[in-house]
Parts: structure tokens; sequence; C-alpha cells
């Protein structure tokens, strides 16, 4: 972790350097993923990336086996681990599979999950990231749908941190956002739409203060009444 | 649920004058029915309303129940089917008793020392009285309006435990449903109260509804639970003086219908220096601007609206439609038991 215990994170368009003394790159460009040579091409790249400039990288997304992964890159080269994408989007439906697995990739920066495309807009998601741990949910996608439903486009971010406590980096094609779970639930950095190459601050004491995990704890029996409901 | 009963220690001495004369008044207002839910032209489209109220100085039962009716008739002439209160607007008409304008005042002070005294206080000396017109009232108003009512809710003491309980009645002044407050905020673990243990879907003729009062709504999984039984319309309000909950829970009632295809119904206070609002929810496909409100105000009054129940069932999702039941069965254990 950096010092004063945040973590910074930036946003930036494939292979640019990271402009600013950053922890974390993600990369998002305006392609809904790489597959084949191009998907191989692409994180042999990022890992030469987080190698030269010693960021952590989560790289574009990119199909693997029929699912819709990402993953994240040590400064090392080192790929940490994957995650695929657990719901799909209309487009992809009947073309690729649902991931049934979620991974927390705990690092010295933070413990991060990937909500990949359509996870974003599932609460299942992040209520199931926070809760094997993660402070951090980098959400990646490419929608052209979406573009009609820009509320929407808003909403599954910060219903995700302010439902769970955590932080969102919630990356388009267009740049990205950064959500935080306090103060009127979310503070933007940037407006929608999104803009690329913002400094965003993780502040890791700030999030230990928050105290909706307790709340939701303090009835936990209620859920567990209508566990066969909510597996619907 | 007509042999609900509630076993508070005493009972304040005025108490059966005060609820035969409550009735007496709303007899005497000579209310004419309204058409009632029953002969609505449309089954699946219905005329709702929703309130915010103030805190008044009631000086008698005829000006309190003068207020409420005022409502009623406001939502009768826009030919509604149903209307809404806020949580615990049983303490509203506490100033008509001796000393309960200080009791209101103490209750409604939330950051007050030794809380749960004054609420022990109240409990014992009035909480029986509030009870039963509570009930009395709203019942009587549901019947002589035939209209349904989400009543908002009142403090209940039941197997020793308190409660946040909220009642509905229907058009023929029958309690059909009630729901506990289910994940408290500080004020009311201050005040000692117990939470709900289960979620119930209140079937009516306008349509299946939950209540999920201010953090309630803020878990996705409530609203989960209720849809998957059978809800299609969330009816929410907050008591909290707190301007960052009020506008959590706000918000959280917009993503609640957004994410699960829901009609939400939220009902207000005026507050001093906090923003509230009475409002109508709908998925954001569903509203003019796209950003899920179908219609606000901020201003003390009653606002209405023609829910299509048909739009609700119609609409499509491509984003939220998708779900992964091997996923949610994976990780759902670990999450609601470890």
């Amino acid at each position: 972790m950096s010092s004063e215990n945040k973590t910074i994170i930036t946003v930036v368009k494939p292979f640019s350097p990271p402009t600013y003394n950053v922890n974390l790159v993600v990369f998002s460009d305006n392609t809904p993923y790489y597959q084949d040579n191009s998907a191989f091409e692409h994180i042999y790249k990022s890992i030469k990336y987080a190698k030269k400039y010693k960021v952590y990288t989560v790289p574009c997304r990119f199909i693997k086996d029929d699912y819709l992964m990402q993953c994240m890159i040590s400064p090392d080269g080192e790929i940490i681990g994957s995650q695929g994408a657990t719901h799909l989007n209309l487009a992809y439906r009947g073309k690729i599979n649902s991931y049934n697995e979620l991974s927390i990739f705990k690092t010295p920066i933070g413990n991060f999950a990937l909500a990949v495309d359509a996870d974003i807009f599932h609460c299942e998601f992040a209520r199931t990231a926070s809760h094997l741990g993660a402070d951090v949910i980098i959400a990646s996608r490419y929608m052209e749908m979406i573009n009609d439903m820009p509320y929407r486009a808003c909403i599954g971010s910060e219903n995700m941190a302010a439902s769970n406590g955590l932080y969102i980096i919630d990356v388009t094609e267009e740049g990205a956002r950064f959500v935080t779970p306090f103060q009127n639930n979310c503070i933007r950095d940037t407006n929608y739409p999104p803009q690329f190459d913002k400094k965003f601050y993780i502040d890791f004491d700030l999030l230990k203060k928050e105290n909706i995990h307790s709340i939701f704890l303090s009835n936990k029996k209620l859920f567990q009444k209508y566990i066969d409901v909510l597996e619907r | 649920m007509s042999d609900f009963k509630l076993k508070f220690e005493s009972l304040a001495a005025p108490v059966n004058t005060n609820i035969k004369k409550a009735i007496d008044e709303i007899d005497m207002l000579e209310i004419k029915p309204s058409e009632g839910p029953q002969n609505a032209k449309n089954h699946n489209r219905f005329r709702i309303s929703t309130v915010k109220l103030k805190k008044q100085p009631f000086n008698s039962i005829k000006s309190y129940i003068a207020y409420i009716d005022s409502y009623m008739k406001t939502a009768k002439e826009n030919h509604c089917a149903l209307i809404a209160f806020p949580e615990l607007c049983s303490l509203l008409p506490l100033p008509i008793t001796i000393g309960g304008d200080k009791v209101l005042e103490r209750l409604s002070t939330f950051d007050l020392p030794n809380l749960d005294e004054y609420f022990n206080q109240y409990i014992h000396s009035l909480g029986q009285w509030s009870y039963e017109l509570y009930i009395n009232v709203f019942r009587t108003f549901a019947k002589s309006y035939n209209m349904v009512i989400v009543a908002g809710s009142v403090f209940v003491m039941e197997n020793g435990e308190y409660y946040n309980r909220s009642f509905v009645f229907d058009e023929n002044g029958e309690i059909i449903g009630t729901q506990d407050k289910l994940f408290l905020s500080e004020y009311e673990k201050r005040l000692g109260l117990s939470v709900g243990t289960q979620i119930n879907i209140i079937e009516t003729c306008v349509g299946n509804l939950t209540i999920l009062n201010d953090y309630d709504c803020f878990f996705f999984e409530t609203a989960k639970i209720a849809k998957n039984l059978g809800a299609n319309m969330i009816f929410s309000s907050q008591i909290s003086r707190n301007s960052k909950i009020q506008s959590k829970c706000h918000e959280a009632l917009i993503w609640r219908c957004e994410e699960q295809n829901l009609y939400g119904i939220e009902s207000s206070y005026e507050l001093e220096l906090i923003n509230t609002q009475c409002s109508f929810i709908a998925p954001a496909v569903l509203t003019k601007n796209q950003m899920g409100l179908l219609s606000s105000s901020d201003e003390h009054k009653t606002i209405t609206y023609l829910l299509n129940f048909d739009k609700l069932n119609n609409k499509f999702d491509p984003y939220a439609s998708d779900r992964n039941q091997y996923f949610y069965k994976n990780y759902n254990h670990c999450v609601y038991f470890d």
C-alpha cells in the first residue's frame, strides 16, 4: 500500500504511460473484447507494460474458453488471477458462457474484485465480493445499448458502492468514474460521461469507518430464512 | 387479523372517550365513499396518492381528524384507490393529550440522552391510546372512503418486545397486512426496538405491495425477496433527521425499483433543514426523464399518480434479466450464513 494508507489508481487507453505516480493502471478502449491471437498479444503487451512502469495492471476484456474474462497483473509481470463475467449482457447470451466463480485479488495495495461487463448491474456480485473481502471493485464494461440508458449506467456503480461500503472504479469505453460509499453515497471525480486519465485515491482508513456492514449483519437471520428465494 | 391484540401495561385515563370521539368526528364528516378500486375500468391501472405530512400542534381530536381527512378528501377527488402515509404517523396526535406535546418533542429529539427512558414512559402512559386511536381512525377512514390505506406505522409491544409496525387497511376497513421494521436506525436502536423477522407481501385490490422503510430498502435482498414473493410495489418512508440517511434511503428506493422492476411509493414528513419528498418511482425506462422519478414533491401536500401495471409487466431490461443461479448457489451460503 502506498503512503498514508492510500492507493492511487488511474484509467488510460491501453499502453498509454501513466501520467501520475500510480499503483494501479486500468486499461479501457472501445473494443468489446479481444480474442484468439489478439487476446494473447494484448495480455503479453500488458505484462511488459506492468513491468516497465512497475504498476499493477488490469488489461482489457478478452475471451478465453468461451468466457468473457479480465485479469490482473502484478508489477513483476505475473498474472495474479483472472475473473470471468458472471452475468452476461444481451449481446453475448447464447454465444459465451456465464462464469460461476468469484476471485478476490489480495495485493499489498488492497483487495480487488473485477466486475466484468454486466456484473456491475447485479447486486449479488458486489455483495459476494464484499463478503469475500474486496475493498475495491474494478467494473469494466462495453455496452452500446447502455448509451440509451444513462441513468442505469450511473446507478449500477453507485448502488454497489453504497450498499456494500466499497470503492468502485467504473470503467467504460468512454473513460472512468470513481465512486465511493461516502457522503450522499458517492463522490464523483468525474461526471457522466466519464473521462480518462484521472487520479483516484483509495483511502482504506475511510473505508473502515463505514458501518454499512454492521447494519446488514444486524438482521442476517432474515436473509437466511429466505435463502431459497434469494437463489432465484 | 381482526383479533390482533397488544398488551400494554397501563392505559391512559381519557383513552376510550377520545377514541369514540374520533370515530364520531369521522362519522360527522358524512363522507361519501369513493367509487373504489373494485369499480376501476382497467384493473391494471390505478390512481394512488402519497403524502408529505407536517407535524401540527393539534389541540383537539377534531383538528387531528380534519387534518387526516384533508388528505383523504384530496385522494378521493383525484379518484384514488389507495393512499399512503409515512411511518410513525401514529405519533402525530400526541399533542391532543395532556403533556403529549412534550412527549412528542422528546421522542422527536433524536440525540436526546436517556431516549429509551422517555420511550418507555410514552409506551406505558400513551402507547395503548396511540395504538387504538391509530387503528380506529385509519380503519374508519378506509371504510368511509372505500379506499385502501397504507397507514404508516405505530409502536407495538408483542411478547415483551417493541416493534415499529406498519399496517395496511383494505377498502372495508379491515387490517389486511402488517410489516415490522427489518433494519433499525440508530434512533430505533436507542429506543430498544426489535427487528422484524419476515417480509410480508400484502395483497390489495390495487396490487401486491411490500413495505420497506428506511434502511429496509437499503439492501437489495429485501426487494428481491419481495419481488420473488409476488410484490409489484414498494411503499417506503423515512423519519430520520439525518439528511445523509434521508438522501441514501430515497436513492436506495430508486435502485430497488430499477433492479427489481417495481413501482416505488414514498411518503414523508416536512422536517426542518432537511430536504424530504413524497414521490412515485419506477424503473428508469418507464420515466420521462429516464431518472426513475415519475412524480415528486417536496411540498407539504398530497400527490397522485396513475400507475400502469401493464407497463411494468411488459418492460424488458436487457441488462437485468440475466440471472446466474449457479453463482448464487455457489456463494449465498457463505454470504448469508458464515
